[in-house]
């Protein structure tokens, strides 16, 4: 069996959460079977201790664990930069934590005892939704990347212009002459090597930018 | 007016033959049958008529049934011989009646002696021709009289001699003796046949024992109730018979308890127990005894004893106890429903592990090299998760499953211990500590293993959901058991919860009363059924360090726990109802 991911050589990680040690052992067994390497772990705690990579990698998760359940979990992870696809495994589903888990966002919602080729195309799914988030990111990263350069000053008159302001208004509200705008317009626009302001709106918007967070940056 | 004319010669002649007739009827009545005594009065009568020359002779009897007459129950007249009873009112004859009532005997030679406030006694006289009159009052022990003897001349007046009257005086106590004996017989037949009416509406059956006389004596009821053949077959004792077919469960109780009546060391039985009727089948009797006369020594000598077949009051408590064990199952598997959480969990996680493993084992074998060191920890697992979910479906079976109830001796610290597995994932998920104390060496108690378990899951599910809203620190059950220093053993379940409010403290026994959203109110309800069946007892109350306690006090199984009939000793439905 060969994963589908991008690159050829890290296996992509399945990081197993469950309390209890048999399943856990019996599940990693047969995850391994896939051709997947395997990561356990006893419990959501245990989980949030380990440091998060952007490694081809997905969540099997049980729902209910003394402690943190698997949707705490799930909110947890949300949190951070690079949010695992989730694919909960349960003893006991019901509609309302299925439905709760689906809307924040997992990939799929197993009950226990789950068959192999159920368990295994979930996996899937979820390791080709981390993949394609992964590359968002990473083209998203790269995007951001060319605003680095970008002097304070200039940030602030980008974000005016991406809200759709004139150069007049620009010097305006930024107490400047309206020359000097012209300035840091021209510079701004060849640091981040585009010819319009169409073309400039775009690029900021695949950056995932905002016109408000541009300055953030 | 004066007397007839003596004749010393008849006159002895008379006294004589007066003489020999009192003699005579006074041998005769002092045994006289009481069937025999209205004949023999009335014979009396007409000899005394005979010897001393009267005309008429009559016993008048005052009745309660119509205290404003007096009625001439033995009349007999010369002339016309003896006379069906015919009565007579007080006030036709008021002052006679009051002399008579008095204790007075009134002799009245003619009527012209009467005194005048006696005008209407001698009108009536006049009306019936009576010339000389004597009446002697009847009464005994010096009670108030009940009748008197009148004694009359119709032809001629009299002379009453005071040797005469006194003659006549011993012979009226000698009916009156002969009356009152059979008034009193008439009044123990009366309430004999009261009695006898009494048994029969309330269905007891009677009995007696003479031990002393080695006899016994049993009344056609009690012949019905135990079957007892009805021609009394040679050397047949019914109370053997009866003793004999008592179930053999019940019958050393019985016995025993019979031993104590008859030496005295108790005074009365009640008891139930289970009969075998040679034609019915089993029946249940309710039996009570007493001692009706002792010896000097203090046992008893006679004892007496009623009967009464229970079976239809004890089918319908078996019935009753039918529809709890129903209701029981119902909340059983409801408590159950709430614990849904842990019991899925617990059955599949075994479940989802056997079957990856499952998975693991078939890719392992399609694969070319079978990679055999590979397998074995595969095939372990399976098996290992196999027993596990094996053994959640036991814990589980009992409780889900419909049931009847059956004794058997059980360790309450064991029961505690297969409950606290069963819910051990809940405690977990709740976030809710659990710790157990107890006692070592606890005596073992007779009970219904799958009730009394889910007296304790109630239990402990009751206290889970008391701690629902406290803080993750303050979530803590305590179970415990105990012996007590009077022969039971004590469990207590306690929580670290807000306890319980005062008002209501006395209703949470009481069926369908919930302080839960979603409670049927039924668990801790069916709790005390249950406990009430084991004859034992459910309280609760609230601990000062906060927090509430429901305690179960069980009677520790040991000696004279021979055959207990009552509810939970009922033999199985079964053997009850013939098969259809």
């Amino acid at each position: 069996m060969n994963p589908p991911g991008s690159l050829p050589s890290p296996r992509p990680t399945v990081l197993i959460v469950d309390d209890d040690l048999s399943f856990r052992e019996a599940i990693e067994r047969l995850v391994r079977t896939g051709g997947y390497a395997v990561q356990t772990f006893a419990s959501a705690e245990e989980f949030l201790q380990c440091t998060p990579t952007d490694a081809p990698a997905c969540v099997l998760l049980d729902l209910d664990m003394p402690g943190l359940s698997g949707l705490d979990l799930q909110s947890a992870l949300a949190q951070v930069e690079n949010p695992l696809p989730i694919v909960f495994l349960t003893g006991k589903g019901s509609i309302s934590t299925s439905v709760q888990a689906m809307r924040a966002g997992a990939e799929d919602f197993l009950t226990k005892p789950a068959r192999k080729q159920l368990l295994f195309a979930a996996i899937e799914r979820a390791l080709a939704r981390g993949a394609q988030e992964r590359e968002q990111r990473a083209r998203r990263r790269e995007l951001r990347a060319r605003f680095d350069p970008l002097t304070p000053r200039e940030r602030e008159v980008l974000a005016h212009i991406l809200s759709g302001q004139t150069n007049k208004q620009i010097a305006g509200d930024l107490g400047a002459a309206e020359r000097t705008i012209k300035m840091h317009r021209a510079n701004l626009m060849a640091k981040l090597q585009v010819q319009s302001v169409a073309e400039l709106t775009l690029l900021a918007h695949q950056a995932g930018f905002p016109a408000s967070q541009i300055t953030d940056h | 007016m004066s007397p007839e004319k003596t004749n010393p010669r008849r006159e002895l002649e008379e006294r004589l033959r007066f003489e020999t007739l009192i003699a005579d009827l006074s041998s005769k009545f002092v045994n006289l049958p009481a069937g025999e005594l209205d004949r023999e009065i009335m014979d009396a009568e007409r000899r005394i008529c005979e010897v001393l020359g009267l005309d008429i002779l009559a016993l008048w009897q005052k009745s309660d049934e119509a205290p404003d007459f007096f009625t001439a129950t033995h009349y007999y007249s010369v002339q016309e011989g003896p006379q069906p009873p015919g009565r007579v009112k007080v006030e036709d004859l008021p002052w006679l009646m009051q002399q008579v009532l008095a204790g007075q005997i009134v002799t009245i030679s003619s009527l012209e002696d009467l005194p005048p406030e006696a005008a209407r006694d001698r009108e009536l006289c006049r009306q019936l021709g009576v010339k000389s009159n004597l009446t002697i009052p009847l009464s005994v022990g010096g009670q108030r009289p009940f009748g008197a003897l009148g004694l009359n001349t119709t032809l001629a007046q009299r002379d009453w001699t005071d040797e005469l009257v006194k003659r006549l005086q011993l012979l009226a106590q000698v009916f009156a003796n002969a009356l009152a004996r059979k008034r009193a017989d008439q009044a123990v037949r009366q309430s004999e046949a009261r009695l006898a009416a009494g048994t029969e509406l309330a269905g007891l059956g009677y009995y007696e024992i003479d031990y002393a006389k080695r006899t016994s004596f049993i009344d056609d009821r009690f012949r019905e109730i135990c079957g007892v053949p009805p021609d009394r077959r040679q050397g047949l004792d019914p109370v053997q018979f009866w003793m004999e077919h008592v179930h053999p469960s019940d019958l050393q109780l019985l016995l025993d308890e019979r031993q104590k009546l008859h030496d005295g060391r108790i005074d009365r039985i009640s008891a139930e127990y289970r009969y075998l009727h040679p034609d019915l089948g089993e029946k249940w009797i309710h039996h009570l005894a007493r001692i009706a006369e002792r010896s000097a020594a203090g046992g008893a000598v006679r004892i007496f004893g009623v009967l009464r077949d229970i079976t239809p009051q004890k089918q319908a408590e078996a019935e009753l106890l039918r529809q709890r064990t129903e209701l029981a199952h119902i909340a059983r598997v409801s408590t159950m429903g709430e614990l849904a959480a842990s019991l899925a969990h617990e059955l599949n996680q075994p479940l989802g592990a056997i079957l990856a493993n499952a998975e693991t084992a078939e890719f392992l074998l399609e694969q070319d090299t079978l990679a055999l060191e590979e397998m074995r920890p595969v095939v372990t697992a399976i098996r290992k998760d196999g027993e596990r979910a094996g053994e959640v479906i036991r814990r589980m079976r009992g409780l889900f499953g419909k049931h009847e109830l059956k004794l058997e001796l059980l360790d309450l610290n064991s029961l505690v211990h297969d409950v606290r597995q069963l819910v051990s994932r809940d405690l977990a998920l709740r976030g809710i500590s659990l710790s157990v104390a107890l006692a070592p060496g606890l005596p073992e108690i007779s009970g219904d293993r799958t009730h009394l378990q889910q007296v304790v899951l109630n239990l402990i599910v009751n206290a889970m959901d008391a701690l629902a809203g406290q803080p993750r620190e303050k979530r803590h059950i305590r179970v415990s058991t105990c012996p007590t220093t009077d022969c039971q053993v004590e469990m207590a379940v306690t929580d670290s919860g807000p306890g319980i409010e005062p008002d209501t403290l006395p209703r949470v026994f009481q069926p369908f009363y919930t302080t839960k959203p979603d409670g049927m109110g039924m668990g801790l309800s069916i709790a005390r059924t249950i406990i009430d069946a084991h004859c034992g007892r459910i309280w609760a109350e609230n601990l000062t360090t906060g927090g509430a306690a429901f305690r179960v006090a069980l009677p520790a199984s040991g000696k004279g726990q021979v055959a207990r009939p009552g509810p939970v000793g009922l033999p199985p439905r079964s053997t009850r109802s013939p098969a259809p």
